[in-house]
């Protein structure tokens, strides 16, 4: 039930309820005269419209167009993909069977959206055969043409009940009276004009897709479909002169669950060899729940890939790179995989930055005298120097004592001037009795506080 | 006498590909260009496609760090110019890299979470076929693991380099193994660290003598090895002096 205008009217109704003649839009004071042990809860319409669209999302296992209609039905365009299940009879038991787990639905399927909608919601439902439409639609009252009630209401008046009366009228009379939008519905609803329906998703413009007679539940029989498939779309895009950047693979199981499996590859590919090991890792743990019944591969995303000669050297090691980068990518995520470059900071911890694992271009790095590893945040030490100002002669990390036998520094690094707080920071490089080479610093100066004790650390080590 | 040496320099090839558990064709060898190592190791030099472990003495050891990119350097190729280097922390630091001849622009950094990840990048990388060489920082590497990572490294002729940290029990599969430790440098002006210098251990090496020491020289300038001039090796033999003088 709905609150709307002051009064409380009934938003949907169960079957049983129905039967006991009850409608939608009725008032509740109606409804309870009528039913008096009517239970009744508020309508959440949000919570119907998620519902209602994670349907469509499951309904895209019958076709890849798949549009919500109001707020209580779906459009399916199953063009070419009733021989995948069966037939068009068999789609329709399928879809219907799959859907009444969860709510009572109705189903029809007809030559135009019009005639599908007005059958599903007044007729029986089922399948139109083609050119049936008119013949099918005739008994069924006009408020099925989907038309505001007023026109309903005007037609019932002028003795227009059905649709078969408005068939025999001619369009230009109707048109006048009772406005352009009645004879536009009866022609959609006959088929006479084409009526376009937006998809809730747009569907890929590459996709293969497979229904399974029997579920299947083992992971050989699917990596084996998934490998025709693969070969399926590849062709597909060879066609097409493109390549994949984005390949995604969705199983639809029989208990109404879907699971979509993404893959990315840093350059256009159709190598069929190269897709199925990047997607053969990320099915590895894949679920097949009580049986899988349909799996559809698509190219989610792809870039013109024109047909290429694959027998240069360089070309393969480049391809090469980009396979083995994409593999990495696709098992560690991509911050992963990396290139270093140097960036112009003076502070050590910022010196080094990320770039693309594929990006190639070269930065010379600074002829710096740099340890091979980096404590991040640096080890705090405790250091005895002999004078104040110069570098330690030995020093105590975890424990140990190092002596010092050589040292060259200092190197003064001062923060960058918009770091204003950061102490001076002194380094030296040491290197010990037993050859161990440190790099070590002594944070702020004796003769300028903050610090009252200058403190040391060990930041690195040298190869 | 010369298609003598050189039929007796094939099958020596042979026996020794062979010995090392390959096919018929030996792999690929890099000499290190010390004449003292490369006598040492069978056909004279490191074989390009297998499992080489380096580990070093110290928990946190820059020695063997900068072996390894030195040894990475030295296995690139033209061809084959990337090395991918698998973190198991975040401490290697770029910078520090060129000193010994490892152009960070050339590596490719993977960043593994755990050990088994960590070799599951090694053993892509190996197979991809494109690499100079694949360096895993990895203590976690039992005989099945050491093995997989050896065929692989054949299978593509891409060098393994099994960093380690010190104490672990060495990769059983390995080719070679190596210690790394530091040793105290040439006195120089001023009394400052002077060149690198390696105190580098074979510890064990397939189808040759083990252990060896040598005390390694890396030279900054001119991106070489060299042996440190006078050795404090005690089992020197007559044949080593005689090699020294020619190399």
């Amino acid at each position: 039930m709905e609150a709307a205008a002051g009064t409380e009217r009934l938003a949907a109704t169960t079957r049983e309820a129905e039967q006991a003649g009850l409608r939608p839009g009725m008032t509740l004071a109606d409804a309870r005269a009528l039913l008096p042990g009517l239970a009744t809860a508020p309508a959440a319409p949000m919570t119907a419209m998620r519902a209602l669209e994670a349907l469509a999302d499951w309904a895209l296992r019958f076709s890849p167009w798949v549009a919500v209609c109001g707020n209580d039905g779906l459009w399916l365009d199953i063009s070419g993909c009733a021989h995948l299940f069966g037939g068009e009879e068999a789609l329709l038991d399928k879809l219907l069977a799959g859907t009444r787990r969860h709510y009572d639905a109705r189903a029809s399927l007809a030559d135009s959206p019009g005639a599908a909608w007005a059958m599903a919601r007044f007729g029986k439902g089922g399948v139109i055969p083609q050119g049936a439409a008119e013949a099918a639609l005739s008994p069924l009252p006009v408020a099925a043409l989907r038309l505001d009630e007023s026109t309903a209401a005007g037609l019932s008046r002028v003795g227009l009940g059905h649709i078969g009366d408005l068939c025999l009228l001619p369009r230009a009379p109707l048109a006048a009276r009772f406005g352009e939008a009645l004879p536009r519905r009866l022609d959609q609803a006959l088929g006479c004009i084409h009526e376009p329906i937006s998809p809730r998703r747009p569907p890929a413009t590459h996709e293969t897709r497979r229904a399974f007679a029997e579920p299947v539940a083992d992971s050989a029989s699917l990596a084996a479909t998934l490998d025709a498939l693969l070969m399926e779309l590849c062709a597909d895009l060879a066609r097409a002169g493109r390549g994949v950047r984005r390949l995604t693979a969705t199983v639809f199981r029989i208990d109404g669950t879907a699971t979509t499996v993404r893959v990315g590859t840093s350059r256009a590919s159709r190598d069929e060899a190269v897709l199925a090991r990047l997607l053969a890792e990320k099915l590895d743990g894949l679920d097949a729940g009580p049986g899988i019944e349909v799996v559809t591969l698509a190219a989610a995303a792809s870039d013109p890939l024109p047909a290429r000669q694959g027998d240069l050297a360089g070309a393969r090691e480049t391809d090469g790179l980009a396979t083995l980068v994409d593999r990495l990518t696709n098992r560690l995520g991509p911050d992963a995989v990396m290139r270093l470059a140097p960036r112009a900071s003076h502070h050590p911890d910022r010196a080094v930055a990320r770039r693309a694992a594929l990006d190639a271009t070269h930065t010379a790095w600074p002829p710096q005298q740099r340890p091979v590893r980096l404590f991040e945040p640096a080890l705090a030490i405790e250091a005895v120097a002999a004078v104040p100002d110069g570098p330690p002669m030995l020093f105590r990390w975890h424990g140990q004592v190092f002596r010092v036998a050589r040292a060259s520094g200092p190197e003064r690094i001062a923060d960058e001037w918009w770091h204003e707080d950061a102490p001076l920071r002194d380094y030296y490089r040491v290197e010990d009795i037993a050859g161990a080479r440190f790099w070590l610093y002594r944070e702020g100066l004796y003769d300028h506080p903050p610090a009252p004790v200058p403190r040391w650390y060990l930041h690195g080590v040298f190869g | 006498m010369l298609r003598r040496a050189a039929g007796l320099a094939a099958l020596r090839a042979r026996i020794r590909a062979i010995e090392l558990g390959g096919g018929d064709e030996p792999g690929a060898l890099v000499p290190f260009g010390v004449a003292a190592i490369d006598e040492e190791l069978p056909g004279g030099g490191l074989v390009r496609g297998a499992l080489h472990e380096i580990a070093g003495e110290t928990v946190i050891s820059g020695a063997a760090t900068g072996f390894v990119a030195a040894l990475a350097a030295h296995l690139a190729t033209p061809a084959r110019p990337l090395v991918l280097w698998c973190l198991s922390g975040n401490d290697l630091y770029a910078p520090g890299l060129p000193a010994f001849g490892l152009d960070p622009a050339r590596l490719l950094v993977v960043r593994a979470r755990r050990p088994a990840e960590a070799l599951w990048v090694a053993e892509e990388g190996l197979r991809a076929g494109c690499l100079a060489a694949v360096v895993c920082e990895s203590d976690a590497v039992d005989l099945v693991a050491s093995r997989r990572l050896q065929l692989a490294a054949r299978a593509r002729d891409t060098a393994c380099l099994l960093l380690a940290s010190a104490g672990t029990r060495g990769a059983a599969a390995a080719t070679t193994r190596w210690r790394v430790a530091t040793a105290p440098t040439q006195p120089s002006v001023g009394n400052t660290p002077g060149n690198t210098r390696w105190r580098l251990t074979l510890t064990h090496c397939r189808g040759g003598p083990a252990p060896r020491q040598w005390r390694l020289d890396w030279n900054h300038e001119t991106g070489g090895f060299s042996l440190a001039a006078p050795l404090a090796d005690r089992r020197r033999t007559a044949r080593d002096d005689g090699l020294r003088r020619a190399g």
